[in-house]
């Protein structure tokens, strides 16, 4: 039998083991907040922002920002998101809101929500989003706000959408705002572009077979970017920090949101990964939509290009090249510390990027 | 493992994101401090934490540009379209069999009123164009941007 006085020949060894054994003060903890973490899980709330739906066509709705101060600026703001996700990324907490950035700096804000694609409408082309639904709902805007130009901002694929837009209707835009969105493919850096690679992916194929994109696969595809991160880190971070009310909060906002993923309509689908990510026509000046030619040399009005220097989705070498590609002089880039969401809903970006992004806008905006 | 006849080193991701590890382990930073100090400092950790995520991230990163993940990739995609297209085809046949509309019925129809509505609205754009050619003609161009009305395709104001 061991006593104090004899030496266990285990300790000096036990000393050298790196303490990997859980503290277990914090465990305990840590299972102490469980209740209280499966209840903010449950009652997560995200997109809160007062809104109210102005016009609907289809599945589309295009929401109206209650304002939350006296309006000091027009034109109006409209964003556009992109059609994989839902749009309440931009308006995701009350602390983490584009939305509310710009509804704080005087603006009126809308917001385009796509809805969600079901299996009839497969045939809906990048012209039906681009030349009828954005066109539809910027006259609309026109219309109800009385201006004959608005401003526009689209984010990721929302953002290409809005450069073709712009390109075509440039006598309606009167700023345009580019955060994070694909133009130029001609580079492999990023993952989606190199499994998009033509000789590995025959998107004809998926969409003949399955109609619209499946989110499902989308969502999969999107994880499988960062898998250390995504299926790992994430949730060894969130172990670490559960006791904390606020981050668990922020954790469960951001999972509602990375879950959920809508479908892609099929012909969109095909038309943007055949004529952007593989043939990359757009800054060739190559592509059509329908009857019309899209020329990024037809933007004339100011642009502000926002990049994030982390992002793995939509790498900055994809997005910087746009500056060079327009007709406006007045063109300004910002390439911001953060990742592809970060720039919508890091804290820092909130505290140091999206005032400077009001600010630009409000300079080159009419008082009321 | 490694291949030792050219010479270079473990080509096994998880074997070299390891081997990355403890290399950085027995540097300074990476060891415990003294033998009197049985606990590694968080930080230290935390470090080391960070040193074989970074490692086994960039690992991933180079097999899923690899041409074997992406041909893997493509026989999945190509398996699971097979087996959709399988699938389709039996739940088809047994709705046309008991004279029931499938879903290929249902899209036929909505690709058709599709390009019906295409059709139309292209007529009636350029009807739209010819009109204001024409009231410009009569008026004189102004240099505004010409205001369309909104819900031209369905539309409406909620």
């Amino acid at each position: 039998m061991m006593t104090a006085t004899m030496q266990n020949p285990f300790f000096p060894a036990m000393g050298q083991i790196p303490s990997f054994m859980p503290d277990y003060e914090a465990f305990s903890a840590r299972l102490a907040a469980m209740p209280r973490v499966m209840e903010i899980a449950q009652n997560v709330r995200v997109g809160t922002t007062p809104s109210e739906v102005v016009y609907r066509e289809d599945k589309l709705k295009l929401l109206r920002y209650v304002p939350e101060v006296e309006q000091r600026h027009r034109p109006a703001l409209l964003i556009a998101f992109a059609l994989v996700n839902r749009p309440y990324i931009l308006d995701l907490m009350p602390h983490k809101s584009v939305v509310r950035q710009f509804l704080r700096a005087g603006f009126d804000v809308y917001l385009i929500d796509w809805g969600v694609p079901t299996p009839n409408d497969r045939h809906l082309t990048l012209d039906h989003y681009v030349n009828r639904y954005m066109l539809n709902v910027v006259n609309h805007i026109r219309q109800e706000t009385g201006d004959d130009q608005i401003s526009l901002m689209g984010y990721c694929m929302g953002g290409t959408m809005s450069a073709m837009f712009t390109s075509l209707h440039q006598e309606l835009i009167r700023n345009f705002i580019l955060m994070a969105a694909p133009i130029d493919w001609s580079n492999k850096e990023s993952l989606l572009q190199v499994w998009s690679d033509e000789k590995y992916f025959d998107v004809d194929k998926v969409v003949d077979t399955f109609g619209n994109a499946p989110p499902q696969w989308l969502q999969s595809n999107f994880a499988l970017l960062k898998p250390v991160t995504n299926m790992v880190e994430k949730y060894l971070g969130f172990y670490e920090k559960m006791t904390d009310e606020k981050f668990v909060e922020e954790f469960f906002a951001m999972e509602t949101w990375a879950n959920d993923n809508i479908p892609v309509a099929g012909e969109t689908f095909r038309q943007f990964m055949k004529d952007l990510y593989q043939k990359n026509l757009l800054v060739q000046g190559k592509l059509r939509l329908g009857s019309k030619r899209v020329d990024l040399k037809n933007i004339t009005c100011p642009i502000l290009n926002l990049t994030a220097t982390g992002d793995h989705l939509v790498p900055c070498g994809q997005s910087q090249p746009f500056n060079d590609l327009v007709g406006s002089s007045d063109r300004k880039s910002i390439n911001f510390p953060a990742g592809h969401i970060g720039l919508a809903v890091g804290s820092k970006a909130q505290r140091d990027l999206w005032p400077k992004a009001a600010e630009w806008l409000a300079e080159r905006s009419d008082e009321v | 493992m490694s291949n030792g006849t050219s010479g270079q080193g473990p080509t096994d991701p998880f074997t070299k994101a390891w081997t990355d590890l403890f290399a950085k382990m027995t540097t300074p930073a990476g060891q415990a401090q003294s033998p009197q100090q049985p606990a590694w400092p968080d930080e230290t950790v935390k470090q080391m934490q960070r040193t074989m995520f970074d490692a086994m991230a960039k690992q991933a990163d180079e097999y899923l540009r690899s041409p074997q993940f992406l041909t893997m990739m493509k026989q999945m995609m190509d398996q699971s379209i097979a087996f959709k297209q399988q699938i389709d085809r039996f739940i088809t046949e047994a709705y046309r069999g008991v004279q029931a509309p499938a879903q290929a019925d249902m899209q036929d129809l909505a690709g058709t009123l599709r390009g019906i509505e295409e059709r139309l609205m292209t007529r009636i754009e350029e009807l739209e164009r010819r009109l204001e050619d024409a009231e410009d003609s009569k008026h004189g161009s102004a240099d505004k941007p010409k205001a369309k009305p909104a819900g031209r395709s369905g539309g409406k104001r909620a």
